[in-house]
């Protein structure tokens, strides 16, 4: 406040010397209009100026415009004619509004009466005197004003006023006045001060409250660097008491105070500074983050008292910053993570389709650009171009031209769907003209708006695996037809057999009852002779039947299910042998039996292969005095059980094995051994449905062995004897 | 037409079987009353009293049918359902003797409801030997379901 009252002492002062001025002038004027003086010299920057009658009114006007005073020009009858800048201003409206209005408008209601007194000036008369102007926005400004009356040839009187803004002088030359008047009002300024000091606190206060109230932390701090003031914020972050703050050193509550009285001193050298960053430490360590703003005040004299500082705390907003930086760098290596797995993954796609050659390509819409990789080209037969783009008629010139209009078709379909599609279409290659047949898959990939905006896909040429399935096909039909050929002839035996058991038997039941009865009819007719005939005819007819049984045993094995029991094959073995060893008069028959282990297959059956292997070995060891036949197994290739028979039979030699399990087959005439050469043929046959192997060797008179396996169908398809769902069924 | 009530009814179509099993059963004192026929259709007639059988009686029924599958006309597991599906036979004894060793014939036998089951040997001993057994137990030693007219 101090500081503007001197600056307003010197604009008073200038007033002043202007007013001086201007009555000069005015006196000057009114000589060279009343025609006292023609022209005037005036000392102008540091030369003599000539003004003459004609030049002056431009240069006043000039003057008028920059003075600070108002100056108006009105008519005798009120309307104001001219006025300048600073009346405007004084009178809070526009120039334009100024001019052209009553002058009693801007005048207040008191000084109306002097107005008119002005009014009605005599020409030449001059008058001074303290005038209250009336503004736009009610308020009253007091002025002293300079008046007079011009006197203008052939126009009427017009009133010119000088108008100087009092308001601060006068609140001046109240405390001027006060001051003379101190002695003798001692009472009256006694309550003058007491009002001042209570406007003062008043004000004083309100000021505490709004530094109190903030939340940053505020010091005042002196020249010298100690503490003159602080709030409760200050307070909080210090975690140390107004009084105990107050005067120590400002530095020392900053974990930096280097940096604090640099920050300081950049404050004096600068006038202030901004966002300057500094950490304060609370009594118990807590560190806050701050930035400070701080700027010079002065006394009334403009010496600088100290700064004012205000800090913000911006902990939180760097804990903000810090996790945001965290994050970032996470994110950050998280993307990197996921940009290696997909260059990864990416990598083994590339691969896979390079080693399943199948070509990529990528359909841009918007510019129709389409883009192949390099096995594209080579599917096509063509070079390939330098970034991989080539045109789609490029594509479509190559496909072949009855397939074109149905793969465009499909591509649109994959384009207005958003969709995708499987086509299989012929090409025709580049370089050889050959028509190849390519598979190919296509996706639509869709942009903003859900609208495809690219379409992507694969080729794959599958020439040669078409032609295979057609290979293929062609063989399973064959094979189709064969099967059916073969189930009709299935057919056909079974009817074969049937018609055998029943139609083949009865003729011979009936040679072989008749040749009874002619026996028992007809005994005393017949001679020895006679009756051996007869018992040859009887003879054959029964070994036919026992033929046709065998026969049809074997026909029937062919159409009958294979199980997978459990069977005991040494229990199995030891009975067959008691069985068929029981009747035997005069044999001596020893048996050597191993321990066998059990196997899966299906029990008659299998009983069917001991009978018939023992039987032979029994019956082939008939010319010994001493019958051996030993029963066993011996492990073959992969672990598999070999089961054997072996006599020391009569034998038979190795040169005939081809035929020893054809069907009535026979290496022995019936005289030596009697039989239907059924026997090893349907060994062969339950031991092929069981999936295992059979086979004989021999030496003539010396003996034979049998050799069969039969498959564990739980091993069947492994090495381990893990249990299979077999086992669990 | 042979009108005599019957105490065995042989269906069979071959003449030398026919004979052969008229011949066993006769050796042993079993062929009281014994009415062959050759066909299906004849084996029908005669148990319901029709055709050339009209006159007959059709309450008086045989103790036992021997019946033959392969029969012309009507074969015989179509005789055998007939027999079965009517009231009047349907517990007659039916003795399946067949050539058949066919294990589809035997179990279709069985199921249409045939009493016995047995294949003709070639060897005329054991023919002989079974036509025996089977006249035995069906005409002698079996307590028939339904007593004939024949007091």
């Amino acid at each position: 406040m101090i500081a503007q009252d001197t600056s307003e002492a010197e604009r008073l002062a200038e007033n002043r010397e202007l007013r001086a001025r201007l009555a000069e002038a005015e006196q000057e004027l009114d000589a060279i209009r009343s025609g006292g003086v023609d022209a005037l010299v005036v000392p102008v920057n540091g030369g003599r100026r000539l003004f003459t009658l004609k030049g002056a009114d431009h240069a006043y006007r000039i003057l008028i415009e920059a003075m600070q005073q108002g100056a108006l020009i009105a008519s005798a009858d009120g309307l104001i004619l001219y006025g300048n800048r600073s009346i405007a201003s004084m009178l809070n409206a526009p120039l334009e509004k100024v001019i052209g209005s009553v002058i009693s408008d801007w005048i207040a209601p008191q000084n109306q009466a002097f107005l008119n007194e002005l009014l009605r000036l005599h020409p030449g008369d001059k008058h001074d005197g303290e005038l209250l102007l009336a503004t736009t926005d009610g308020t009253q400004v007091p002025t002293f004003i300079s008046a007079g009356k011009l006197v203008l040839s052939g126009e009427p009187d017009q009133l010119w006023m000088v108008v100087s803004d009092l308001s601060e002088v006068i609140e001046r030359r109240k405390k001027e006045s006060a001051t003379l008047v101190q002695g003798l009002a001692k009472e009256a300024q006694a309550d003058a001060d007491k009002k001042l000091t209570a406007a003062a606190r008043q004000s004083a206060s309100y000021m505490r409250s709004l530094i109190e109230a903030s939340l940053d932390p505020l010091v005042t701090v002196s020249a010298e660097g100690t503490i003159t003031d602080v709030n409760e914020a200050s307070v909080q972050v210090t975690g140390r008491t107004r009084e105990e703050l107050i005067g120590t050193d400002f530095s020392v509550y900053f974990t930096d105070p280097e940096a604090a009285r640099s920050g300081y001193k950049r404050v004096f050298a600068e006038g202030f500074v901004q966002d300057y960053p500094l950490s304060i430490r609370h009594a118990n360590g807590h560190v806050t983050e701050v930035l400070y703003n701080a700027s010079l005040y002065r006394d009334e004299e403009g010496r600088v008292q100290g700064a004012f500082a205000t800090a913000r705390d911006i902990t939180a907003r760097k804990r903000a910053e810090a996790e945001i930086l965290e994050l970032n760098a996470k994110l950050e290596k998280r993307v990197e993570e996921r940009t290696k797995a997909l260059a990864a993954s990416q990598e083994r796609l590339r691969l896979a389709a390079e080693a399943a050659d199948i070509g990529f390509w990528d359909w841009d819409l918007a510019s129709n650009n389409v883009r192949w990789d390099k096995l594209m080209f080579s599917i096509y037969g063509m070079p390939p171009s330098d970034d991989g783009r080539i045109l789609y008629t490029d594509w479509t010139s190559h496909v072949h031209p009855d397939d074109v209009a149905d793969q465009e078709a499909s591509l649109l379909d994959t384009v207005e769907k958003v969709g995708r599609n499987q086509r299989e279409f012929r090409i025709i290659r580049d370089p050889d003209h050959a028509i190849r047949i390519i598979r190919a898959s296509d996706a639509a990939i869709s942009g903003v708006g859900g609208k495809a905006t690219h379409v992507v896909g694969i080729n794959l040429d599958v020439t040669e695996t078409f032609e295979r399935l057609k290979e293929i096909r062609k063989l399973n039909a064959s094979l189709k037809n064969r099967a059916a050929e073969l189930e009709t002839s299935v057919k056909e035996l079974d009817a074969f057999s049937y018609s055998v058991s029943h139609d083949l038997r009865a003729p011979l039941r009936a040679i072989d009852g008749f040749s009874r009865i002619v026996e028992e009819d007809y005994a005393p007719k017949l001679d020895d002779e006679g009756r051996r005939l007869i018992g040859v005819i009887r003879g054959e007819a029964q070994r036919m039947g026992r033929l046709i049984d065998d026969l049809l045993t074997f026909s029937r094995l062919g159409r009958q299910q294979v199980e997978s029991v459990r069977i005991d094959m040494e229990t199995m073995a030891r009975k067959v042998f008691e069985e068929l060893t029981a009747v035997q008069p005069g044999r001596v028959i020893h048996l050597d039996l191993h321990p066998i282990p059990p196997a899966f297959g299906t029990e008659a059956m299998i009983r069917q292969v001991w009978i018939n292997l023992i039987g032979n070995a029994v019956k082939f060891t008939g010319k010994r005095k001493l019958s051996e036949i030993e029963i066993g197994v011996t492990p073959g290739e992969a672990g598999e059980q070999v089961y054997f028979v072996k006599d020391n039979g009569a034998g038979f030699d190795m040169r005939h094995a081809d035929k020893l399990f054809g069907v009535f087959q026979r290496l022995h005439t019936n005289e030596e051994f009697p039989g239907t050469g059924v026997g090893l043929a349907l060994v062969q046959r339950i031991v092929h449905r069981h999936c295992g192997r059979v086979w004989g060797e021999g030496e003539p008179d010396k003996g034979a062995i049998f050799h069969f396996t039969i498959p564990d169908p739980g091993k069947a398809s492994g090495e381990n004897n893990q249990p299979t769902t077999i086992s669990t069924a | 037409m042979n009108t005599e009530p019957a105490d065995i009814l042989l269906a069979e179509d071959n003449p030398n079987d026919a004979l052969l099993t008229i011949r066993s059963l006769k050796q042993h004192n079993l062929a009281n009353a014994i009415v062959h026929v050759t066909d299906g259709q004849a084996a029908i007639d005669y148990l319901f009293a029709k055709g050339v059988y009209s006159e007959r009686d059709p309450l008086d029924l045989p103790k036992v049918v021997l019946l033959d599958l392969k029969l012309p006309k009507l074969n015989g597991l179509e005789v055998l359902s007939l027999i079965r599906d009517d009231p009047r036979t349907k517990i007659l004894p039916v003795v399946v003797l067949t050539s058949s060793q066919e294990e589809s014939d035997l179990i279709e036998s069985y199921q249409i409801g045939a009493n016995s089951y047995i294949v003709k040997p070639v060897e005329f001993e054991k023919f002989s030997a079974a036509i025996y057994q089977v006249g035995l137990y069906w005409l002698l030693l079996n307590k028939p379901p339904i007593s004939g007219k024949k007091p």
